[in-house]
């Protein structure tokens, strides 16, 4: 359906101190009364549109936030359709609660991109051109114009251009081959088409090498610091960011929510998570929320690095056993065991930990002591011995990542096949491999094998 | 010219112009559709003619000709009548790619196309030049050169090479059609008239020499397969097979030869301007070949019999437009024609075409209702690639006379949906020659399964009658359970199993194995597993063969059916035919002027024009909200 109501998070989520959360189309101004309570005991649509109104956010069961509520109506609105804007408190529960109150209005979460789309097919983006419907449309054009006006996608896109030239090259001339018998072109042995495909294997192998620190250094390390209550959470979150902005006290469960702030380490970005400590029970509604909030973050797919702290001072507790279990079996992040409060007497079994989550770093985060030793362990683990050099050519999203994957997958499987002699199948596969492999710089595969059939061989009757 | 009177001759409900290969197979499908049909020939002596080379079939064309004869059609039935060598191409380069082509005797093929039109019922074979073609209320009218006026519900634009057409062999240039017939001087300004927009292209043909001052010593020869494999279901194969077949031979070019082509460039027509059409770039004459491939020491050239009773010969891959003096100098550089004595010359031949993209996947033209183009009048090359069109412009025309749906194929049904998608959607600035590489889904598009993948459009156009309709499903039944069969028997790990693997070099087996897994592995065929086979019935050749290409491909025949399923969604999702994209804010001009050009008939064909992109295509989705 075009005008069905959707929703989003407009902010970035947990970050700064209010949220913008839209919702648009046909009846969203009456569904949103549901949920939002002027102070003035007036209903929303009592007021005119575009005016800002104050009031309470409630569920069935209680009050969520306060908010300012303001109503658009079609065609005076973003989207061109009736939108309702909702600022509210910025943290992440909060805002979460309130845009889960909006979706229990029947309301459905926005696809990527959906509004502005709405705006574009309601003419009120002057978006003419392809470039930006692309960028609006899809995530890949999206990607191919921010990377095509920066120095690194020149890079990359010439690398990539050296290897899929070369990938039609071979295709062009598997098909030259069986479209043309007669052609006394030179047969397509096995050998030299195993020798070039081991070579673009080689090549789109050592591009995914380059993923881990190209993703780190644009898109910065999302990072989580865990551990039980009270181990020092906090005080390393503030020593890193050289900040204070969480809370510190010495009263366990005092970080709920969570905070996320960036931190510099050695030029690159950590994206750095604060959150609130695991243990077993909390009587405490909104820090329960909190701890699952912090464990869903620390096994979200998107989290590269943890950081997980454990008190010297004290022995191993149930807490902490249940940490290690736990992040024993992460194989898609890296672990670093972080020891705190060293300048007291050690009671933790070292070895326990490092039996199972490796080699630990050790900081004070009253004197910093060990800080630099602890960048220098992410530095190394993310990017290696030093930043790349900028002309060198590196995957930064993961669509490109994944593309590329798709690609390499192909070339081995038509490296497999080479075996069973089926010159059809190998082609196809292959034509498959070149098309995941455009898709990195969003060029499409077309007419332009047929082209280098003909540019590069002597064929006809 | 001199008007004729106009007098009425007649009226027909399908009127086809041209008699190649695709007027032929136009008139046959509409006349055996129950369809009159009148059939105009500018001369009766050069229907079915094979103005080029004396073969049919090849690469991405013997497909082609499969599925003709799958859908009712003629040309591979007339084929295996006249062949005088088979050959299947690219065996050992993977099932799908295997193509036939056989060697056509090209007087026989010409007479007993004649005759095969001549003996249809519902049928009139006409020598007569059309001038005109006009609209006539809600119907078409034809007017000869001598003024009868014949009208009809339908028309069929077949004119292949002929239409204002001109020789060109050097310094000279004259109006003529192929092989110095006439030319159809008149029908491009009617056409025009009626709206048709018009394009021009070249082609060309080598020169025929005599077989006896070849010098064959200096030769290698090429035979026919042993047995050979026929085209059709009507042929009997025993006969064929029974067939004596002749020998082709291949010659090479050297620097000599290349040398006097570079040192007479300047009297090339091609090179001096005097040539105005767009040549096919897979069928470039021996200058072009030399020219833009300077590093090759070497073009080979094969020499093919033109028929069993003439001793012309054709000779593959020497095709030019250069003076006859440069051509003799050329043919005498060769080793094995140095005495070689030219019978026809080679020449270039420049003619008019309609624009492709100005018609439906029907071929009926957009704007002009009820009138249809078919062949190298759509801007293809080949005479297999006009039958298929023929055919297809034939069917259509009859279904919309007799009020039923349209028979349009799509890219992933078939090579013939692939070459007209191709025409209407993509259009083609050159003569359009089909590949194997221009079909994404050819691992399903094989040669072999071509009646499995057809027949039922044949029947459904009443092309195929009951019995060999029943007989071919028993076939298709025959094949579903052996390959059920070999899915579901397992073979003990027997010490002559183990031999077997041992022998073949073969990963052996320890424990029962599944006998299609067995199949699968490359190095294995089923004939090698038939001592262990114990329950394989008495099947014919056909059948085991069609299973074994089943069970070997059955992991990327079913990927192939996943990426078909994707297309057949965006293929269901139908635009409207007269709507007008500049209603669509915000939508690109471009975009906007390529869709109100060609006016696609769903987001599938929009997604494939030229210069529109997927977001375009989202754009669309979104404004039809079809997502």
């Amino acid at each position: 359906m075009l005008n069905d109501m959707i929703a989003a998070i407009s902010t970035p989520i947990g970050k700064g101190g209010v949220a913008l959360i839209r919702v648009s189309g046909n009846g969203c101004h009456t569904a949103v009364e549901k949920i939002f309570f002027p102070i003035s005991k007036k209903r929303l649509t009592d007021y005119s549109p575009r005016f800002a109104v104050y009031g309470e956010i409630r569920d069935a069961r209680s009050l969520i936030d306060t908010a300012i509520v303001t109503r658009f109506s079609s065609p005076h609105s973003f989207t061109g359709e009736d939108m309702v804007e909702i600022s509210c408190h910025g943290g992440y529960v909060v805002s979460s609660m309130v845009l889960e109150a909006v979706l229990s209005l029947g309301i459905r979460m926005a696809e990527a991109g959906e509004f502005t789309r709405r705006a574009f097919i309601n003419d009120k983006l002057s978006l003419t051109e392809a470039e930006a419907i692309g960028d609006v449309l899809s995530a890949v054009s999206r990607e191919g114009v921010r990377l095509s006006s920066s120095q690194a996608s020149g890079v990359l896109s010439a690398r990539m251009k050296e290897i899929t030239d070369k990938l039609t090259s071979l295709i062009s001339s598997i098909y030259a081959y069986i479209d043309y018998p007669d052609e006394d072109l030179e047969d397509v042995d096995d050998e030299t088409l195993g020798i070039t495909l081991d070579g673009l294997i080689g090549e789109c192998e050592t591009l995914l090498s380059t993923y881990r620190a190209g993703n780190a250094i644009t898109h910065g390390i999302p990072t989580v610091i865990v551990g039980k209550p009270n181990v020092g959470k906090s005080s390393l979150f503030n020593s890193l960011i050289r900040e204070d902005r969480a809370i510190v006290t010495d009263i366990p469960g005092t970080t709920r929510d969570m905070l996320e702030y960036t931190a510099d380490v050695k030029g690159v970005t950590l994206r750095l998570t604060d959150t609130a400590g695991l243990r077993e029970s909390t009587e405490d509604a909104i820090e329960e929320m909190g701890m699952n909030i912090a464990r869903a973050r620390l096994f979200s797919p998107e989290t590269s690095l943890v950081l997980a702290l454990f008190d010297l001072s004290r022995e191993l507790d149930g807490d902490d056993e249940r940490l290690i279990e736990a992040l024993e079996g992460v194989t898609d992040k890296t672990v670093i065991p972080v020891y705190t409060k060293c300048d007291l007497e050690t009671r933790l079994d070292v070895d326990a930990v490092e039996g199972a989550l490796g080699k630990g770093v050790t900081v004070s985060s009253r004197d910093g002591q060990g800080l630099e030793a602890l960048e220098e362990r992410i530095f190394s683990a993310f990017i290696g011995e030093e930043l790349p050099q900028p002309e060198s050519p590196m995957l930064t999203g993961v669509r490109q990542r994944s593309v590329v994957e798709r690609g390499l997958d192909g070339l081995r499987q038509a490296k497999a096949e080479l075996e069973t002699g089926f010159k059809d199948m190998t082609g196809m596969t292959l034509e498959s491999a070149l098309a995941s492999l455009l898709e990195v710089d969003a060029r499409g595969v077309g007419e332009h094998i047929v082209d280098e059939i003909f540019s590069k061989f002597c064929v006809g009757k | 010219m001199t008007e004729a009177t106009t007098f009425n001759a007649g009226d027909v409900q399908v009127a086809v112009v041209g008699a190649g290969h695709a007027g032929i197979e136009a008139a046959l499908a509409s006349a055996r559709m129950g369809c009159s049909t009148a059939l105009f020939t500018l001369s009766l002596d050069t229907v079915g003619n094979m103005p080029c080379n004396p073969s049919i079939g090849g690469t991405g064309k013997g497909h082609l000709v499969f599925e003709i004869d799958a859908l009712g059609g003629e040309m591979g039935r007339a084929a295996d009548r006249v062949c005088m060598q088979s050959r299947m191409l690219n065996l050992g380069k993977g099932p799908a790619v295997h193509s036939l082509r056989q060697q056509a005797d090209r007087r026989a093929y010409q007479t007993l196309m004649k005759k095969t039109l001549e003996s249809t019922d519902n049928l009139r074979l006409i020598q007569a030049e059309i001038c005109k073609i006009e609209r006539c209320g809600e119907r078409l009218s034809v007017t000869t050169r001598y003024g009868a006026v014949w009208t009809a519900d339908a028309v069929i634009v077949s004119t292949g090479t002929y239409l204002d057409s001109r020789i060109i062999v050097g310094e000279v240039s004259f109006s003529a059609g192929p092989d110095n017939t006439s030319s159809a001087t008149y029908l491009s300004k009617s056409l025009e008239e009626l709206g048709v927009k018009l394009l021009r292209f070249k082609t060309g043909t080598p020169a025929r020499i005599h077989a006896d001052s070849i010098d064959y010593e200096k030769t290698e020869i090429q035979l026919g397969d042993k047995p050979p494999v026929c085209f059709s279901y009507h042929t009997d194969k025993e006969e064929f097979e029974s067939r004596e077949q002749l020998p082709c031979y291949t010659v090479y070019t050297n620097e000599n030869t290349h040398n006097i082509i570079k040192n007479n460039l300047h009297r090339s027509p091609l090179y001096s301007g005097n040539i105005r059409g767009i040549g096919p770039r897979y069928c470039p004459s021996i200058e072009d070949k030399v020219v833009r491939f300077s590093d090759k020491e070497r073009h080979q050239l094969f020499l093919e019999p033109m028929g069993r009773d003439t001793d012309e010969v054709y000779v593959q891959g020497l095709s030019s437009s250069l003076p006859e003096d440069v051509q003799l100098d050329i043919l005498h550089s060769i080793k094995g024609l140095e005495n070689a004595r030219v019978m026809r010359t080679a020449y270039a031949i420049e003619y008019d075409l309609a624009d492709p993209t100005q018609l439906y996947p029907t071929l009926e033209f957009k704007d002009i209702p009820g009138l249809y183009g078919a062949g190298q009048f759509n801007g293809t090359s080949g005479y297999e690639e006009a039958a298929a069109q023929g055919l297809i412009a034939g069917i259509n025309a009859a279904l919309k006379i007799q009020g039923r749906e349209p028979l349009v194929l799509t890219r992933a049904s078939s090579y013939i949906g692939t070459l007209i998608d191709d025409l209407v959607t993509k259009g083609t600035n050159e003569p359009y020659r089909i590949m194997t590489s221009r079909c994404e889904y050819r691992l399903v598009l094989r040669q072999d399964n071509a009646d499995r993948r057809l027949i039922e459009y044949g029947r459904m156009a009443g092309l195929i009658d009951d019995e060999r309709y029943e007989a071919k499903q028993r076939l298709f039944e025959e094949i579903d359970r052996e390959v059920a069969r070999c899915e579901t028997t397992f073979l003990p790990p027997s010490e002559a199993l183990i031999e077997i693997l041992r022998e073949k070099g073969s990963t052996p087996v320890s424990t029962g194995v599944r006998l299609a897994d067995l199949i699968r592995r490359p190095e294995l065929c089923y004939e090698d597993l038939e001592a262990v086979d114990p329950t394989r019935p008495k099947l014919s050749p056909e059948v085991f063969s069609r299973a074994q290409v089943e069970i070997k491909y059955a992991g990327y025949i079913k990927k192939q059916e996943l990426e078909i399923e994707a297309f057949k969604r965006l293929e269901n999702k139908k635009l409207p035919p007269d709507f007008d994209y500049t209603e669509i804010k915000g939508i690109r001009l471009e975009a906007c002027q390529k869709l109100n050009a060609i006016h696609p008939l769903n987001i599938g064909q929009a997604s494939r024009i030229s210069g529109i992109s997927p977001a375009d295509v989202s754009v669309l989705l979104i404004y039809f909200n079809m997502k």
